[in-house]
């Protein structure tokens, strides 16, 4: 099927190669023999953009079914997932409600059943949108990616991977193959707050948080990430050091979510407002907050 | 570029080839004439191009035909759940044309929860992906709704 010079979501404008690995190795090296190759895993960013037009690859590279990307394993406190698992799969596993509960809420809160059942965990991390929820979450957690390219293997912090707007540290040839996330310790609890114009739309702000308390009720660890309020998901330190070593409690909260607008750098387009943003987003901060520290106590 | 594919259609084996840029909505509209399945948003927000790949709910506007390659492909046509009929039966139907989906997904949900326990929040919420314009949601709810009750009632063994 041809049709050139028409910017529609009917079909797929252009022709392009397939090819479906059954090996990450392999896939590695189709992705560096053939310029201009992509990486399709659930297709709903890159075949949208196909279809727009802003994007001509010529061959597609479809990793979803590889065996090693689509396990979840746990080693020692850790839990790996590859990168195909499908964020369905996420939501149904006992492992991850346990081990990992921030994520299975976003997992289970996470757009429509066919996008979940469609959605890669790795997919959805690596195209880079700042309005991310699962990467809003990971970067909250002590999260590590495992990346394999022609030059063997290497990891890289989560907090490390976004270089701005869709862009990440992946190199040509390169597959995100692994997201490895420690497990939830005691005295820890998390919260997960987001604001959309619908329940399964994409977000216009969204906030993750994670609070760890030391035995004598002190915070010993805050983590406050934002999606949809700058080019990439972002911490905000200044609310992190604000309640850092600090008895907790809902005034001090109250206090420290404001200082959140020191870390954010919203823009106005097509779902919000840099102004509501800016507004909504002390807000959500203090909300998460709470709920995680109502959460390390129910623990 | 072009593919030899082998795999089911509601049951039947079916082996052709396609172009490696035809979406699976094009294919089974066009070539196989199975036209239950829908075009509407064409970038995965609406849900009226669902179809099940390997008994798992999946947009076919978003999915290559190429790509179910050895599995097994449902649409609407291969499908006769007791949702379809509630639907006729509440007036969950008025111009049709999203139904084909819903009943798509519907077929999805002994699976998904397995225990039929859903309230009418979670059934909102689990066709959240399925986009109505006539119906105002209210009867397609309420046909669900029924449906599971019906299904919760054959599956209680008799004493």
């Amino acid at each position: 099927m041809k049709i050139t010079n028409v910017v529609n979501t009917r079909v797929l404008p252009i022709d392009f190669e397939y090819y479906k690995p059954k090996t990450v190795n392999e896939a590695i090296q189709l992705l560096t023999q053939i310029p201009d190759s992509v990486i399709l895993a659930g297709g709903l960013d890159l075949l949208i953009w196909i279809k727009m037009g802003q994007l001509k690859p010529r061959a597609l590279i479809d990793i979803k079914e590889i065996k090693e990307l689509n396990q979840v394993s746990v080693i020692n406190d850790k839990i790996e997932i590859g990168a195909a698992v499908r964020i369905i799969d996420l939501e149904k596993s006992e492992i991850i409600r346990k081990k990992i509960p921030l994520l299975w809420e976003v997992a289970k809160e996470f757009s429509s059943i066919q996008v979940r059942t469609m959605t890669t965990i790795g997919g959805n991390i690596s195209s880079a949108s700042p309005a991310s929820d699962i990467a809003t979450a990971l970067l909250s957690l002590d999260t590590e990616l495992e990346i394999m390219g022609p030059n063997g293997i290497r990891k890289v912090r989560f907090g490390d991977f976004y270089l701005g707007f869709r862009k990440t540290v992946l190199a040509k040839g390169e597959i995100l193959t692994k997201i490895i996330i420690k497990e939830k310790s005691e005295n820890e609890g998390f919260g997960y707050k987001r604001v959309a114009r619908i329940y399964d739309d994409i977000a216009k702000v969204i906030v993750a948080t994670r609070i760890k308390l030391d035995s004598k009720g002190y915070a010993e660890k805050v983590a406050v990430s934002l999606g949809s309020v700058a080019p990439k998901v972002v911490r905000s330190p200044s609310v992190e050091n604000y309640l850092l070593n600090k008895k907790l409690n809902e005034e001090l909260i109250m206090e420290a979510s404001y200082k959140v607008v020191d870390d954010i750098s919203p823009i106005d387009d097509i779902r919000s407002t840099a102004e509501y943003r800016r507004k909504v987003s002390p807000v959500l901060v203090k909300r998460a907050l709470i709920e995680a520290l109502k959460g390390v106590y129910l623990a | 570029m072009s593919y030899k594919i082998k795999f089911k259609l509601n049951g039947k084996e079916i082996e052709t080839a396609v172009e490696g840029n035809t979406l699976l909505l094009d294919f089974l509209r066009e070539q196989l004439h199975v036209t239950g399945v829908k075009y509407a948003c064409g970038i995965g927000e609406c849900g009226a191009c669902t179809v099940l790949i390997d008994g798992k709910p999946a947009l076919s506007c978003l999915t290559l035909a190429v790509e179910v390659d050895g599995k097994e492909v449902k649409t609407v046509e291969g499908v006769d759940n007791i949702f379809s009929q509630k639907l006729v039966d509440e007036a969950g139907v008025q111009c049709g044309y999203c139904t084909p989906g819903f009943v798509m997904l519907f077929e999805y949900l002994p699976k998904y929860s397995p225990n039929l326990n859903m309230s009418e929040e979670d059934l909102k919420k689990y066709f959240s992906g399925n986009v109505c314009r006539c119906t105002g949601y209210v009867n397609i709810i309420k046909a669900a709704k029924l449906s599971l009750e019906e299904l919760k009632n054959k599956s209680k063994p008799n004493d």
